[in-house]
């Protein structure tokens, strides 16, 4: 799936180069979120209180134990994929529904999009793409507390950002209106918490979510692939946005990154990783003007 | 996971000719058999063949029986009456090709034996690279320099810049420069070249997409500029003078569109539309096209067939990944997600019937599959191992194998979806329309 206004990602992914703009201070909340958070996915609201009695003076032992070790700072440990993480949507793929979009990664698209829209992502597509008519519901991949809503993390016109207490955060974009959960709300896995929209706001030419798994400093991007269960090889055989080959490939080592799950991960405001000096497929080019029309 | 030596990867083949040998089939030996006869006949390298049987030599003796896969519709030769001893079909036979990871978007060469892919093995080459389909090179043999093969075989194109790349005729070697890069390009039978260049727009459904047709070893040949479409692909050509787009014909059509372009008389004309068009493929005789509508109005969405001279489409009884294997019959992976394997359908588009050929008992990686021009084999890029694996495929006159129910398509003629604009030319030519091959039958109501 494409968004083709580049100035539109520029305004959005501008942050992540300046590195200057203030972010919401529960991002920042490194070890006490994740310790008050490693207690809550398990327990269901009529549980809460019992389990509260025991997990609330183990939480604050966390606190403490995390607090001598990490002194100053130590970067969290942030999960593997093992599929643990719904899909962003509660209605089962198909025709009718939703289908795959872009991947996430060395895509051909991101070759030709690396020093554009893409240039504060190492030049790859740092989110999977789902295709989905504008007003899908989209829902939480897995427990969490709302962390942005319209945060400056880019995927316009509207964005959400859910923070997981494993370390990692969940962003959904392009979204249709402004989410109605708000920033410390907690949410459940599977939960309802907006509506899907278009990067290009047409709700014709690229309707589509924009889904990015980050750490909580929003500095790391990874592929979604790993950490969502589905079916991939079924998804990916009807994608409507792919056509052709998937990956873009360097002549110098034409092995490389050429498998969904197998995708690196972005550093913000990293050099490229896919400036190849010899690339395959060839672009296409661009129209000559009409002059040289016979 | 990528084998490092010759040993591992020879017990990779053994271990999956042991999973798969209770598959295999006693065969007794015939005069005038040789192993090379038989492991070609099964698809086969004869060191697999030997492994499968635990020979060392390559003599085999009349009488002598061996185990051979099953390969339906391939029997060694003749068999005496009243002995069925020869292969019979049982379940898939998969062959694996390629080193697992080396090597993605295989082609078939244009006489099914081999694959040509991108690939630079260690100490080696960058390149195209042969993988013959028997499996008994899977390091591949270098063949050329990276470059755009037209399908038959004939033509080439390598890049050498942002819209330069040289044309080569492979006959004799005819070297010709055409203004293109090579991306998104495409050869004719005819040795005639098309390729689409893109224009700016604000959004992607409103990208101008114009081809340019050229003739690289007709000297004189101009550059043909096609009538410009937006936000869509080129497919490739349809027939000599016809080729295939996909897009808005108008920038404000609601609706994306599969249209032919006449190349001599520049006219369009839709054949088919939809939004979000995908999986856009010609039949061998450029009869018919294949594409999916998904994620438009229900009701609309799904895989159809259009006849690209009635412009008649019918609706299929499947959803998934399809590939021609002959003009008049489709391969489908069906969209089943969850499911432990993907299986392959066979779907003949006259009648509607559909058959479920075989159990991949494995999964495609990104719809990289690719069925052999004589219809006889499929490569695909597998899940398991990342390697590339070819399976034979049973040929229509063989009963196939796992036969399930037979669908019934309800083979019902239907304009474009009525909701949609009727398809319009663009200019209606106004003499007869370009000369198009005699068709076969279309497919009527019973």
């Amino acid at each position: 799936m494409r968004i083709l206004s580049p100035a539109l990602s520029l305004i959005t992914s501008a942050p992540f180069a300046k590195g200057n703009q203030a972010r919401p201070a529960a991002v920042d909340d490194g070890p006490v979120t994740h310790t008050s958070f490693d207690h809550q996915p398990t327990a269901s609201q009529s549980q809460l209180p019992k389990l509260l009695s025991i997990a609330f003076p183990l939480g604050l032992l966390l606190i403490g134990v995390a607090s001598a070790r990490t002194t100053p700072t130590a970067p969290p440990v942030l999960p593997s994929p093992s599929g643990q993480y719904g899909l962003p949507f509660a209605a089962p793929p198909g025709p009718d529904t939703w289908l795959l979009g872009q991947f996430y990664g060395n895509t051909t698209f991101a070759y030709k999009e690396r020093a554009t829209q893409y240039q504060y992502g190492q030049g790859l597509h740092f989110g999977l793409d789902f295709t989905a008519a504008c007003g899908t519901p989209v829902v939480a991949i897995s427990d969490g507390v709302v962390s942005e809503v319209d945060g400056p993390h880019g995927a316009a016109p509207h964005n959400l950002v859910i923070d997981h207490p494993d370390g990692l955060s969940s962003l959904y974009g392009h979204l249709l209106q402004k989410a109605t959960v708000k920033v410390g709300q907690r949410v459940r896995r599977g939960e309802v918490v907006a509506v899907s929209g278009d990067s290009q706001l047409s709700c014709v030419s690229e309707p589509h979510l924009h889904l990015e798994i980050r750490d909580h400093s929003h500095l790391k991007l990874f592929n979604p692939v790993g950490y969502l269960n589905a079916d991939w090889a079924a998804l990916s055989l009807v994608d409507p946005d792919v056509d052709g080959p998937a990956f873009e490939q360097s002549l110098d080592r034409p092995g490389t990154w050429q498998f969904l799950d197998d995708q690196p991960p972005v550093r913000i405001g990293g050099s490229f990783l896919n400036a190849y000096p010899r690339a395959w497929p060839p672009l296409a080019p661009g129209t000559p003007a009409l002059s040289g029309k016979r | 996971m990528r084998a490092k030596g010759g040993w591992l990867f020879t017990s990779l083949f053994l271990g999956a000719l042991v999973c798969g040998s209770s598959l295999a089939t006693p065969y007794t030996v015939q005069k005038g058999d040789t192993l090379y006869r038989l492991a070609r006949s099964v698809g086969l390298s004869v060191t697999q063949l030997q492994v499968l049987n635990g020979l060392t030599g390559v003599d085999v003796k009349v009488g002598q029986v061996l185990e051979l896969p099953s390969v339906p519709g391939s029997p060694p030769q003749a068999q005496p009456q009243g002995a069925p001893s020869g292969p019979i079909p049982s379940a898939r036979t998969t062959v694996q090709v390629s080193r697992p990871g080396c090597c993605v978007n295989a082609q078939w060469t244009p006489d099914s034996m081999q694959l040509s892919v991108l690939n630079r093995p260690p100490g080696g080459a960058v390149g195209l690279y042969r993988l013959p389909a028997d499996g008994s090179s899977p390091d591949g043999v270098f063949s050329r320099a990276p470059a755009l093969l037209s399908p038959d075989g004939a033509y080439a194109i390598e890049p050498l810049g942002p819209s330069s790349a040289t044309a080569q005729r492979l006959s004799d070697n005819a070297r010709a420069p055409v203004p293109t890069s090579g991306g998104s390009a495409f050869w004719s039978p005819a040795g005639q070249l098309a390729w689409a260049t893109y224009g700016n727009a604000n959004r992607d459904d409103w990208i101008p997409l114009t081809v340019f047709v050229t003739s690289p070893f007709t000297a004189g040949a101009a550059v043909q500029r096609l009538p410009t479409v937006y936000g869509g692909r080129l497919i490739g050509w349809l027939n000599a003078t016809t080729v295939l787009l996909t897009g808005h014909l108008n920038r404000t059509d609601t609706r994306r569109a599969v249209m032919k372009v006449d190349v001599p008389s520049k006219t369009v004309q839709v054949l088919a539309r939809g939004n979000w068009l995908s999986g856009v493929q010609v039949s061998p005789d450029g009869q018919r096209v294949v594409y999916r509508v998904t994620l438009d109005t229900p009701g609309l969405n799904g895989m159809f067939v259009v006849d690209t001279a009635t412009r008649t489409v019918v609706p299929l009884p499947l959803f998934g990944s399809a590939r021609w294997q002959d003009a008049g019959h489709l391969l489908v992976i069906p969209f089943e997600p969850g499911q432990d394997s993907q299986r392959l359908a066979q779907l003949d588009v006259m009648s509607g019937a559909v058959v479920t050929l075989l159990s991949l008992q494995d999964k495609v990686v990104h719809d990289d599959w690719q069925v052999s021009p004589d219809g006889r084999r499929a490569v695909y890029l597998s899940q398991t191992d990342r390697a590339l694996h070819v399976l034979s495929l049973p040929v229509s006159e063989v009963s196939p194998l796992l036969p399930e129910p037979t669908q019934t398509a309800p083979p019902v003629l239907q304009n474009p979806p009525s909701t949609a604009p009727a398809p319009a030319p663009l200019n209606p030519p106004l003499t007869a329309p370009p000369p198009v091959p005699v068709l076969p039958p279309a497919p009527t109501t019973p």
